[in-house]
């Protein structure tokens, strides 16, 4: 029979492997008691690694030491005071169990209910602080950030406006000089026309003072002409 | 905000605050990290705190396009490795559970499993601490990193530097070796467990919690049966 690859039962193993690399290894699985011996022996393994757990942090606060030292002493006095009664009284034997089976749930019962008290006081307080600080931190950071936004954007509004204002009057100025430009052409262009008009007119004027001059010396000679008898 | 948005704030503004929601988030990780590499929940304290330090001297290095949980498990990984060869060095055994390793560390006496209970888990645990401790370094961190990190594969390859399939074959090697070092221990606790509920007055065996009557788990076949076996890897 072929086996799979060992490094392909890894995927498969984790919960990994494709649909059809999946398909394929539960198949042969089926059909091979070897593989499937060892694949249980992996599970198995998997699952005995959940056994190790881990113990809780460190605690480095001074606040929860002073409590645990605190509880500490006064179970230690508590135990003292019981066994100093125990050894006045000195009871029997079957007593002494009896009491020092009550006397553990006592304290027991006592020292958990007081310590839970105490841990939850001191949760509370924690989180409160813990909240407090929070929301004064972002509190300040958001004037931070709004005042920054502000003073930001101002200036640059202000560089933008300054900006603009070099455009549009260096643009003006542009057109300006256009303007200048064509009315001076202008200009000039009526003055060359009036000349032209000038010259035109002068020469209609002398041409038509020659038409009349012929015409007048013309009406003369026919007049002279009519007055004098026919031969 | 997302790890590589905090992380470029420390970079660039040394940003304390952003520096604390990284050290919030990823702090409890780290520790178990370190703890299940060099199997010392304590020394995993310290290494976590190096493990910070190194993040914060090394921020510039941090490359912007680059995930920021793959370059803190390579950090936390190198102080580890270091960590394993000063002890190897040094001769010291990492082999030495501490007592109030365990369960009910932190819990109130009302809250806790029966003491034999209680016992008989730390022994399970002590045995698979142990056992983990001997294999290779190799195949011990791709088992820590996807078991108990639940790192996926794709992701083991990225932050080891190595290819997927071999991600794949030393999870297969690995598996195949704890399963040799585990199997023949457990089967031995059991036995004297076994062994141990059997014998003794029935009047004296007390139920636990979870409806098993406990045995005496100070008598010596149950020691025996507790007893780390080396095996030839």
């Amino acid at each position: 029979m072929n086996h799979p690859k060992r490094e392909e039962w890894a995927p498969y193993v984790f919960g990994e492997a494709t649909p059809d690399a999946r398909r394929k290894l539960a198949a042969h699985l089926q059909n091979c008691s070897e593989c499937a011996a060892e694949i249980a022996g992996w599970q198995r393994s998997l699952k005995k690694l959940d056994r190790w757990c881990l113990p809780a942090p460190r605690v480095r606060s001074s606040r929860g030491s002073g409590r645990l030292l605190k509880w500490a002493i006064a179970a230690a006095l508590v135990w003292g005071a019981g066994f100093g009664l125990g050894r006045v009284s000195a009871p029997g034997t079957a007593d002494l169990k009896t009491m020092r089976a009550e006397l553990e749930a006592s304290l027991q019962e006592s020292l958990a209910s007081g310590m839970r008290n105490d841990m939850n006081a001191d949760l509370k307080s924690a989180l409160a602080a813990t909240r407090r600080q929070i929301t004064n931190e972002l509190q300040t950071q958001l004037k931070l950030a709004l005042a920054d936004a502000a003073n930001g954007s101002a200036a640059a509004g202000r560089r933008q406006f300054n900006e603009f204002i070099e455009v549009w009057n260096a643009a003006r100025e542009d057109d300006r000089r256009a303007v200048f430009a064509l009315l001076e052409k202008i200009q000039k262009q009526h003055a060359a026309d009036y000349l032209s008009l000038r010259n035109d007119l002068e020469t209609v004027a002398a041409l038509t003072d020659e038409e009349i001059r012929r015409a007048r010396q013309s009406l003369t000679q026919l007049a002279a002409n009519r007055s004098s008898p026919i031969p | 905000m997302t790890d590589e948005q905090a992380m470029w704030r420390v970079q660039t503004q040394d940003d304390h605050l952003a520096f604390a929601h990284l050290v919030g988030r990823w702090e409890a990780p780290i520790r178990r990290l370190c703890a299940r590499l060099t199997g010392d929940p304590h020394r995993a304290d310290d290494l976590k705190q190096e493990t910070f330090a190194r993040v914060f001297e090394k921020r510039k290095s941090f490359q912007p396009n680059a995930r920021f949980s793959t370059w803190l498990w390579r950090i936390a990984l190198n102080l580890c490795y270091d960590e394993l060869r000063r002890i190897s060095r040094r001769g010291e055994s990492p082999l030495v559970a501490d007592e109030n390793d365990g369960n009910g560390v932190g819990k109130l006496a009302t809250e806790l499993p029966a003491p034999d209970t209680q016992l008989a888990a730390r022994e399970e645990g002590e045995l698979v601490r142990r056992a983990l401790l001997q294999l290779p370094e190799i195949y011990r961190v791709v088992l820590v990193l996807r078991h108990y990190q639940s790192l996926k594969l794709r992701e083991i390859a990225e932050v080891l530097e190595i290819p997927e399939g071999t991600v794949n074959s030393r999870l297969a090697e690995g598996l195949a070796r704890l399963t040799r070092i585990l199997e023949p221990q457990f089967d031995d606790l059991e036995r004297g467990l076994n062994q141990n509920h059997s014998s003794g007055p029935a009047h004296l065996r007390r139920p636990t919690r979870n409806g098993a009557a406990p045995g005496n788990l100070s008598s010596p076949s149950l020691r025996r049966g507790l007893q780390v076996k080396t095996v030839n890897l």
